[in-house]
């Protein structure tokens, strides 16, 4: 602890001559997400855009899997220095968070998967209670399922992670709610012909991801939150955001013109400021794709 | 000395026999002192938990209430209603809100941020009390549990229906969770010395429900057995008297033992000292104060002894002697000097008389000597005669004066009556005026 406190010391006491290291978790390779990508981008921008400031920096990839309840205790112990996730509450108490939404609160942008042969039904379907007629597949830890139940959907939580596209493929009945930018290549691969998007409703709810560090580290926080508000001013942000390979193809291929916005609350959506900025941020994203206005949850 | 030794012995056995029962009697007491002293804290412990969590329930009852009324009402005004729900009730310190059994509103929010968005699924043993909220359509009162903030809490889980009084339409939950620890300490029940205590009945299962503090030992054979009832169910508090705790301590006993014991030291003295003063007493009581010679009590009583002899009687002899002119010298010549004439008088006789013939004085001027083993009247007459010639040989001095002592003598001789020793006495008595009349006669 001692040891890692004086390393950070020089690294401050001589920020101008040597570069600041950051370390952060890479599992694309091994969680085989090619979104992952765009944080890494992100991130990259930002430092490099406060580099005049703020000195030299060194982006070092921690190759290793790790379990999300163990991200904020190695955070904290040190082992790496910045991950991204979904924010919450209880999360915000366990690390430092940069309060820039990075992705325009894509994540909390569903859209629901479904067999051929249900598309009808789907696409009939115009309120929350109606849609809570039909079974959500969701993994059990996720967040998401937390907040579908919220809103009153029926989700079964039950099929591992690895089965559920099979699960959808082989019963009916069911949908799974896909993230806006996941939706779509997760279709294109192989194997998922049955499966198709449901192009008249979308549901949202504020979900927010962004950077946390260790929460005595205020000086990478400040260089980032810099950063980032850099990247918003002069358009950078956006930019990255769709200039990115995975994202251009996702939203480039989404037919959701005039689609039905089913809106969804958070109880992890605590700070009202944070739930405005998120909602402004996919209000404009949908906007680009011709979805909404909103229709209110009742 | 016999006697002595056995009253002894016996005065040492009682004491200790008595002593001995006095300290396990006061042990016993002590004991159910003790006993009572916890029982009555235990009783109060009891009070304590169940007043506790059955005011808490139904403080939280409203909130549930207003919540299968008006749900809305309830999630835009939660904090306020939180709020006050928190501030009116002792042990809660949080209360949740959980549409469709996600929690989606929590008071107060600092320190509790993780437990929003919990979904009640995903936690077995959570759910398992949600359900039969649910399904009982009452109010459960699980744990105690180990919190995420920390310490343990009691959970009160309240199922909402918005189709009141059907009940078909579940809403959610509203829990509120109970500060456990607070609670055990407001009880006092780790205060209680002298017993070990344990309370078992978690989920409100009562006896059949796992020991959540103190030894599981204690329920094996537990002195007391206590319900704790509320809502839904209840726990069970059992006690089990630590023996050495119950029992008079060690120093007190010994110093209570040495006290009797002294006591009873104390009271073979004074017993002891009665005993030589009843002695001296009685001793007193047969002796003349004045001459220091024996008085007339003794002197009846060794002739009652003399009497009582078996029927070859014993030969024995009274002398009635009477001293003449007494009473003139004592008005002459005062008290003391007829005091000192008496002495003289008693004086006299002893010496001149064996030691085993008794000298009594009767009273005034009166004195009766007892020959033993005389065997006639003549023998007597004699002695009579040698002791008046020793007085007419020997004076009484009074402050320088010289006085002559003049006696007047009756025998009589055991053999002259066939009666009792009465007889006799009034015998020698009446010889005596004989003779002090001849004298007086006489004017000798």
């Amino acid at each position: 602890m001692i040891l890692r406190l004086l390393l950070v010391f020089a690294c401050f006491s001589s920020a101008v001559q040597a570069a600041t290291v950051v370390r952060f978790v890479d599992a694309t390779v091994i969680r085989q997400n090619p979104n992952n990508q765009y944080f890494i981008h992100l991130l990259d921008a930002a430092l490099a855009a406060t580099e005049a400031e703020y000195g030299a920096y060194q982006l070092m990839p921690v190759d290793i899997e790790i379990l999300q309840s163990r991200q904020f205790i190695e955070l904290q112990k040190g082992t790496f220095d910045l991950f991204w996730t979904m924010t919450t509450p209880g999360r915000e108490q366990d690390g430092l968070a940069i309060q820039q939404p990075l992705i325009k609160g894509a994540y909390g942008i569903r859209l629901l998967v479904a067999q051929q042969a249900d598309m009808a039904k789907m696409e009939q379907i115009t309120s929350l209670p109606e849609l809570a007629k039909l079974v959500a597949l969701s993994g059990a830890d996720w967040p998401d399922s937390a907040i579908l139940r919220f809103n009153w959907l029926t989700v079964e939580t039950n099929i591992a992670d690895s089965k559920l596209y099979q699960t959808l493929q082989q019963k009916p009945g069911y949908y799974f709610p896909r993230g806006l930018l996941e939706a779509g290549p997760e279709l294109a691969a192989a194997d998922k012909a049955q499966l198709s998007i449901v192009r008249h409703i979308v549901i949202r709810y504020p979900a927010t991801m962004k950077f946390f560090v260790a929460k005595q580290n205020s000086a990478l926080a400040q260089r980032l939150t810099a950063g980032l508000a850099i990247l918003k001013q002069n358009g950078r942000f956006d930019d990255i955001f769709y200039q990115f390979a995975p994202h251009a193809a996702a939203l480039s291929h989404l037919q959701l013109q005039g689609a039905r916005l089913l809106e969804l609350n958070s109880p992890f959506a605590v700070s009202a400021s944070d739930k405005q900025a998120v909602i402004a941020e996919q209000n404009s994203l949908l906007a680009k794709l011709g979805v909404g206005p909103a229709v209110d949850s009742k | 000395m016999l006697a002595a030794t056995i009253v002894s012995s016996l005065f040492v056995a009682m004491s200790v026999a008595i002593v001995e029962q006095i300290l396990q009697a006061e042990r016993i007491k002590h004991a159910e002192q003790a006993r009572n002293n916890l029982n009555l804290q235990l009783m109060t412990a009891k009070g304590l938990l169940e007043s506790a969590v059955v005011l808490d329930t139904y403080i939280g009852n409203s909130v549930a209430t207003l919540a299968t009324v008006a749900p809305d009402v309830v999630v835009s005004n939660w904090s306020v209603i939180a709020g006050q729900f928190i501030e009116k009730a002792r042990f809660a310190r949080s209360v949740a809100l959980a549409p469709n059994d996600v929690i989606g509103y929590i008071y107060p929010l600092q320190g509790n941020e993780k437990a929003l968005g919990l979904d009640f699924r995903s936690q077995t043993d959570q759910f398992k009390a949600v359900q039969q909220a649910r399904e009982s359509k009452d109010v459960v009162i699980a744990g105690p549990v180990l919190l995420v903030q920390g310490g343990r809490g009691v959970i009160i889980r309240y199922p909402v229906f918005t189709d009141f009084p059907l009940n078909q339409q579940y809403w959610g939950n509203i829990s509120v969770v109970i500060d456990f620890d607070q609670l055990l300490q407001q009880a006092g029940l780790a205060d209680i010395t002298g017993a070990n205590i344990a309370l078992r009945g978690k989920d409100a299962k009562g006896r059949h429900g796992a020991v959540f503090y103190g030894d599981q030992a204690v329920f094996t054979q537990p002195d007391i057995e206590m319900p704790i009832s509320f809502p839904g169910g209840g726990w069970l508090l059992a006690a089990r008297y630590q023996k050495d705790a119950l029992m008079l301590d060690s120093p007190r006993a010994h110093i209570m033992r040495v006290s009797l014991y002294l006591l009873c030291i104390f009271g073979y003295i004074a017993l002891f000292v009665f005993y030589q003063a009843y002695k001296r007493s009685k001793q007193y009581a047969y002796y003349d104060e004045l001459t220091g010679i024996a008085n007339r009590r003794l002197m009846l009583k060794r002739l009652q002894e003399l009497e009582e002899q078996p029927s070859d009687r014993a030969q024995y002899a009274l002398l009635n002697i009477d001293l003449n002119k007494f009473k003139q010298i004592n008005d002459s010549y005062g008290h003391s000097a007829g005091d000192a004439l008496l002495r003289f008088v008693a004086e006299q006789l002893k010496a001149k008389l064996r030691s085993s013939d008794l000298v009594a004085r009767m009273g005034g001027d009166e004195f009766m000597v007892l020959l033993y083993r005389l065997e006639n009247l003549q023998q007597a007459q004699a002695q009579a005669a040698k002791l008046q010639a020793h007085f007419a040989g020997h004076s009484f001095i009074w402050q320088g004066s010289e006085f002559t002592v003049s006696l007047s003598i009756g025998a009589a001789h055991s053999n002259e009556v066939a009666g009792s020793a009465e007889d006799l006495i009034m015998l020698a008595d009446k010889r005596m005026y004989q003779h002090k009349t001849a004298a007086k006669d006489a004017n000798i």
